[in-house]
């Protein structure tokens, strides 16, 4: 089975976000990590291989330097990675970019994680699909494949959802799906051998007219501490204060 | 004349909250901008007082898709609906809930019609030619301020309790009905659907939300936050490092790598208060924290801390409120 799956670079979960200018978010001294949900999805695709064989390629949008990032994706026990090197960030084309090179490759199955910790978008598995005009299953946090089709358990809010479709599809996974492996010294080694493909693509102008900027958290509480040493006393304060900010 | 698609979410009867925030929000702001509601109600057989509801929050049209083979959800047959309809209407913009169901269909909406969508947004501001949105990103770390012309259509999901909601205003709306050629042969089956318990309960919609840290010291400590979550008909909410112990389902966590929520009081029980967790509950309406460690980090986007032990702090708490009440 050929498996693509979709990672994307994103700055690390601890990292503190700091702008540039309104318009820029600063990338200075920033650690750089594949986005966790991807992760889900490596791991997810390294099982089904290892149990039915085939291939696990890594299709990414970045920068240049996320090679660095990828490897450490390939270092999981991926086989190879493409590398789209595009200043996109934006769903519309980055969907785009990757159809056309997903298309150009081929694929059984394509993973994903379901959102990116970053931009918080989750529409590129939803585009693809329709670009690809695949079936997407989204938010899955199962997977049983048989010969002919997959059965997916699906998180829905208050629900769970048992979902079948066939391949060709897309899926979009969930944290909860399976626990993530480290890399072994041995993969490590072998991912600086692993091929990664670049592919140059123009960023096409926007025929919408769209403005973005940015703005990063102020806190503006109240910061009342209270004693707690006498915890009834403190209990009490506590509940006339809400009371006052009328959430009670 | 400008127009808003709001898709419609029922559950038991009546509106889901976010449904009814969404068409609130835009019908006490419609009389500065000129533009006409049509909600969109989806189901196997839809109940006359959902339709009463949805006229009770503005709506200005209704139209209903109903469909035996709607009972449960299917984005297929639903993108097909709602793409009949929007080529119909023309509207501006087409509204979703943040929801498990907004997430999955706005995208694919979108890319039918290759247009901008802007996810899990916080703030609307509709001016005459353009339409300013707030969205959270970085896990709620930065926001995102877009700003796209209005004579474009977009694509929108609402993150629960974000709106300002207002008293509804009653209005006489005409009801359509909208059929749609259901394929039997889709490659999206729905198999089975199963009800999670009651405790896993969506946290993104409840309005005050008790979480727990690894402060809390044992799992079965988390039953004292269960019973204060029980007297303010509050969800029980977890950090990160109490269920990567396993102390609670990851359903529960909150964080950047959990769920984002927004409620009206969030209170913190024993979480030092790491980046990631702050991320998702940073923009919470009143936050509690309870901790023994005076210098924890959660404190300082804290609007009222108590620094002690929580496992005395929070049992009196529950009791406090529950004399509160019944009073």
């Amino acid at each position: 089975m050929k498996i693509i799956v979709l990672v994307k670079e994103t700055f690390d979960t601890e990292a503190k976000i700091l702008l540039e200018s309104p318009n820029n978010i600063s990338q200075k001294d920033v650690k750089y990590i594949i986005n966790p949900y991807d992760e889900f999805a490596i791991e997810e695709a390294l099982r089904i291989v290892e149990k039915f064989g085939g291939e696990v390629i890594l299709c990414s949008v970045g920068r240049e330097d996320s090679q660095i990032t990828i490897r450490s994706g390939l270092a999981l026990g991926a086989d190879r990675a493409k590398l789209i090197v595009s200043g996109a960030t934006d769903s519309i084309t980055v969907s785009k970019f990757l159809a056309q090179s997903i298309s150009q490759e081929g694929f059984d199955l394509i993973l994903a994680g379901w959102v990116a910790i970053d931009d918080n978008n989750a529409q590129v598995p939803a585009r693809l699909s329709e670009l690809l005009q695949i079936p997407l299953v989204n938010v899955v946090i199962e997977i049983e494949i048989s010969e002919d089709k997959i059965i997916c358990r699906r998180d829905s809010d208050d629900k769970i959802e048992i979902v079948e479709t066939g391949l060709p599809a897309i899926i979009a996974v969930q944290r909860g799906i399976n626990e993530p492996r480290y890399p072994t010294v041995k993969n490590i080694l072998q991912a600086k051998k692993k091929k990664i493909e670049f592919l140059y693509m123009e960023k096409i102008k926007e025929k919408v007219n769209i403005n973005i900027s940015y703005d990063v958290i102020q806190s503006k509480r109240k910061g009342l501490l209270i004693d707690g040493s006498s915890p009834q006393k403190a209990v009490t304060i506590l509940v006339e204060k809400l009371k006052e900010a009328k959430v009670l | 004349m400008g127009r808003l698609l709001v898709f419609v979410e029922h559950k038991d009867g009546c509106l889901k909250k976010i449904s009814r925030q969404i068409l609130g929000y835009f019908s006490n702001t419609g009389g500065e901008n000129d533009f006409e509601i049509t909600a969109i109600i989806v189901g196997d057989s839809i109940e006359k007082k959902i339709i009463n509801e949805t006229a009770s929050w503005g709506a200005d049209e209704i139209i209903l898709v109903e469909d035996k083979g709607l009972i449960n959800y299917n984005p297929l047959i639903l993108v097909q609906a709602i793409t009949e309809i929007i080529r119909g209407k023309n509207p501006q913009l087409v509204l979703f809930g943040n929801t498990a169901l907004g997430k999955d269909l706005a995208p694919r909406l979108a890319q039918v019609f290759s247009r901008q969508m802007v996810s899990d947004v916080i703030d609307i501001n509709l001016e005459k030619e353009i339409i300013n949105f707030i969205r959270p990103i970085y896990g709620g770390k930065a926001f995102e301020k877009i700003e796209i012309s209005s004579n474009n259509l977009t694509f929108v999901t609402v993150r629960p309790n974000s709106l300002e909601s207002f008293v509804n205003c009653y209005q006489t709306p005409k009801v359509h009905k909208h059929h749609t050629q259901i394929n039997d042969n889709l490659p999206y089956l729905l198999k089975e659907v199963i009800k999670k318990a009651a405790e896993e309960k969506s946290l993104t919609e409840a309005e005050i939300i008790v979480s727990g840290g690894k402060g809390m010291q044992k799992a079965e400590n988390f039953k004292l936050l269960e019973e204060l979550a029980k007297v303010l008909g509050g969800a029980v909410g977890a950090s990160r490092s109490v269920v990567d112990a396993g102390w609670m389902p990851y359903s529960v966590q909150v964080g950047q790598t959990g769920k984002t929520v927004k409620p009206k009081i969030y209170i913190a029980c024993g979480i030092s208060g790491a980046m990631q967790h702050l991320a998702g509950m940073s923009t919470s309406q009143v936050i509690v924290a309870i901790n023994k460690d005076p210098d924890a980090p959660i404190f300082k986007v804290a609007d009222y801390g108590i620094v002690g032990d929580l496992l005395q702090i929070v049992p009196l708490l529950t009791e406090e409120l529950r004399n509160m009440y019944r009073e």
